[in-house]
């Protein structure tokens, strides 16, 4: 059951990230001239309580430790993000985002040992990244860098049992978006993010598709 | 070491005792610029190793007699806390002292034996003179002055091509100048006492992608599965590490240093199965399969000095042998709780005087972790224990072979 919700998930990850490119071609033509003009002549507050959502598909960089043992990897997963941002008038925007990452699974099979019988494993590692972070737009671009706490997540099923343990390393990360629709209501960005948890050795990088809105503004567009 | 097998893969090697007849001090004619002015020359099982307080270098070399009756030392040598390693190749003089070895004999340690040739950079091969006249014996050492090993040959951060708390790094340490290993012990969700020192898994000692969470969260087919030390090992068992010790290395002494009460009982389990074994190998009638080794079981912690009660309670009702003990912070406690060793921090400094009372009382202290050689001057000449946890094993031998003084045995007076 599990397993098929990550693996609906995952197909939704790639359809956005494959969105990404497609929408961002398209609308880059349409929206052009009402990006480039300031927010008070879109009728835009000033200054807002912005919330996002993004989804995409991640990479996870690294192998497993024993090749001998492996029968299957998959290092594509998925991630999915809420943030919310105080979109200033100023040069920099706080934000503080929540962001889940279903980031590869596999299969080794484990010959008899010191453990005792041997048999079929499965692994699943995820992650949750809490980052606050600050965001800033130049044109069309919006950088975002945050640094905050992973709680990495590693699980197994071996000869019928589940395990799982937890890792909370600080982690960082990067995120490069292109505003692809921007209307009164609505902002897409096409996203690359990069994510390194570095204690705990897991780094990766996603490509997916945000959608900003204002939920509470401030002052008078 | 030589990427053809060097002029070893020719030759006979040297038996075990006839490697005892190259140890010694030694001053050296050629090459202070690798190693200083002199070097402590041991040996272990196949090989000869020359041990300096310069940058804590260490060459390690094989020897084999030649079919044109020269005696080669071929290897490698490494200052451990820099990216620095090289070849190695030298020969006995003179010539009369290798044809003696080729002919099976077992030369006594004199002034006549010169080992020279030359050592090299990298994989270049050797050109520079490096020259070693025999100078004087060791002071005794062997199961008198514990030069322990911490955690291995090296720490995580130096660059000898080995994990910590891996059964390569304890071979190595055999071989660099070590004589006890100091081990850290942990166990896994399924009670499995392993090695490992910290409680959490990390990139600094292990790699895998599936390689997460905590030690005590996870079982040890999930661990040997999915991790391996940073240099590509396994993580291995008290058990896998206790009989490679006893059966592949000349190591006299284990610290088990015990970093989770969970683990005691397991681990004295198998200390005690270990000396049992070591016992009847040494009672039986072949004296090819003596083995002496010594195995502590190290109290770091209350809670560890509490389930320590418990698993030599447990013990003794069913009847099997309490392995001995040694207690890391307080010397009052180590003799009434029947321990025989004291294990003390050096940042309490050298103790003196709780090092002699210890002493007097029967037991013996073995200080831990002093890598720095002031350091390891100052406790070797103020303190003058049992032995010194170090990650230097090159350096502390050399230094103990230099301004030690050697540890009394049980019953003689210093």
């Amino acid at each position: 059951m599990m397993r098929r919700s990550r693996l609906a998930l995952r197909a939704f990850g790639m359809l956005s990230g494959a969105a990404v490119l497609s929408i961002s071609s398209a609308a880059v033509a349409q929206e052009a001239a009402a990006a480039e003009a300031p927010a008070e002549a879109s009728g835009r507050a000033p200054s807002a309580l912005e919330l996002s959502l993004s989804l995409g598909p991640s990479v996870v960089f690294g192998e497993p430790a024993n090749p001998a043992y492996t029968q299957s990897f998959d290092r594509v997963g998925v991630l999915a993000s809420l943030a919310v941002a105080y979109r200033s008038p100023y040069f920099l925007a706080p934000s503080l985002e929540v962001s889940y990452a279903a980031l590869a699974e596999g299969e080794s099979l484990l010959p008899d040992g010191p453990w005792g019988a041997g048999g079929l494993m499965e692994q699943q590692l995820a992650t949750w990244v809490i980052s606050p972070g600050v965001s800033t737009e130049l044109w069309r671009f919006r950088v975002r860098l945050g640094i905050g706490l992973a709680v990495v997540s590693q699980s197994y099923t071996f000869l019928g049992a589940e395990n799982s343990s937890t890792q909370l390393p600080v982690s960082s990360q990067l995120v490069l978006g292109f505003k692809a629709l921007d209307n009164d209501l609505l902002r897409l960005d096409a996203e690359a993010r990069v994510v390194t948890a570095q204690g705990a050795a897991v780094n990766f990088a996603s490509l997916g598709l945000s959608a900003r809105f204002d939920v509470i503004s401030f002052g008078q567009p | 070491m030589f990427g053809d097998g060097g002029m070893l893969r020719l030759g006979t090697p040297l038996t075990r005792d006839q490697l005892y007849s190259f140890e010694g001090i030694f001053d050296l004619s050629q090459g202070s610029d690798l190693l200083g002015s002199d070097a402590s020359v041991r040996t272990s099982s196949g090989t000869v190793s020359i041990l300096t307080d310069k940058d804590s270098g260490y060459v390690v070399l094989g020897a084999a007699c030649l079919p044109d009756q020269r005696v080669v030392l071929e290897g490698y040598w490494q200052y451990p806390t820099r990216v620095k390693a090289g070849l190695v190749r030298l020969f006995v003089e003179p010539p009369e002292l290798a044809v003696s070895l080729c002919n099976g004999e077992v030369p006594a340690p004199s002034t006549e034996l010169r080992v020279s040739g030359s050592y090299g950079n990298g994989d270049q091969y050797p050109t520079m003179p490096l020259a070693l006249g025999w100078a004087r014996e060791l002071k005794p050492w062997r199961g008198r002055f514990f030069t322990t090993a911490h955690h291995g040959a090296c720490e995580a951060t130096d660059h000898c091509g080995v994990s910590q708390n891996s059964i390569e790094t304890l071979r190595l340490a055999d071989r660099i100048g070590s004589n006890a290993v100091e081990i850290d012990v942990r166990t896994t969700r399924d009670g499995i006492p392993i090695l490992f020192h910290d409680p959490g898994l990390s990139s600094v000692l292990v790699d895998g992608l599936f390689c997460n969470g905590k030690i005590a969260d996870l079982s040890l087919a999930e661990l040997r599965a999915n991790c391996t030390l940073r240099y590509g090992e396994a993580i291995p068992t008290v058990s896998e590490t206790l009989d490679a010790l006893i059966d592949e290395t000349e190591i006299e002494g284990v610290y088990l240093d015990m970093k989770v009460a969970e683990g005691v009982l397991p681990t004295a389990r198998l200390a005690s199965a270990a000396l049992a074994e070591m016992q009847a190998r040494n009672e039986n009638d072949d004296p090819n399969d003596d083995r002496r080794m010594g195995i502590l079981v190290a109290i770091t912690t209350d809670e560890v000095l509490a389930a320590w009660r418990t698993a030599k309670a447990t013990l003794e009702a069913e009847g099997v042998a309490v392995p001995p003990c040694l207690l890391e912070y307080d010397p009052e406690l180590v003799l009434s709780e029947g321990c025989v060793a004291w294990g003390p921090t050096w940042t309490a400094g050298p103790q003196a005087a709780n090092v002699a009372k210890v002493r007097e009382s029967g037991g013996i202290t073995v200080f831990w972790t002093i890598n720095q050689s002031d350091f390891i001057n100052s406790f070797l000449t103020q303190a003058k224990p049992n032995g010194i946890i170090s990650s230097r094993s090159a350096l502390l031998f050399h230094r103990y072979q230099k301004i030690g003084t050697p540890p009394p045995l049980p019953g003689e007076t210093e």
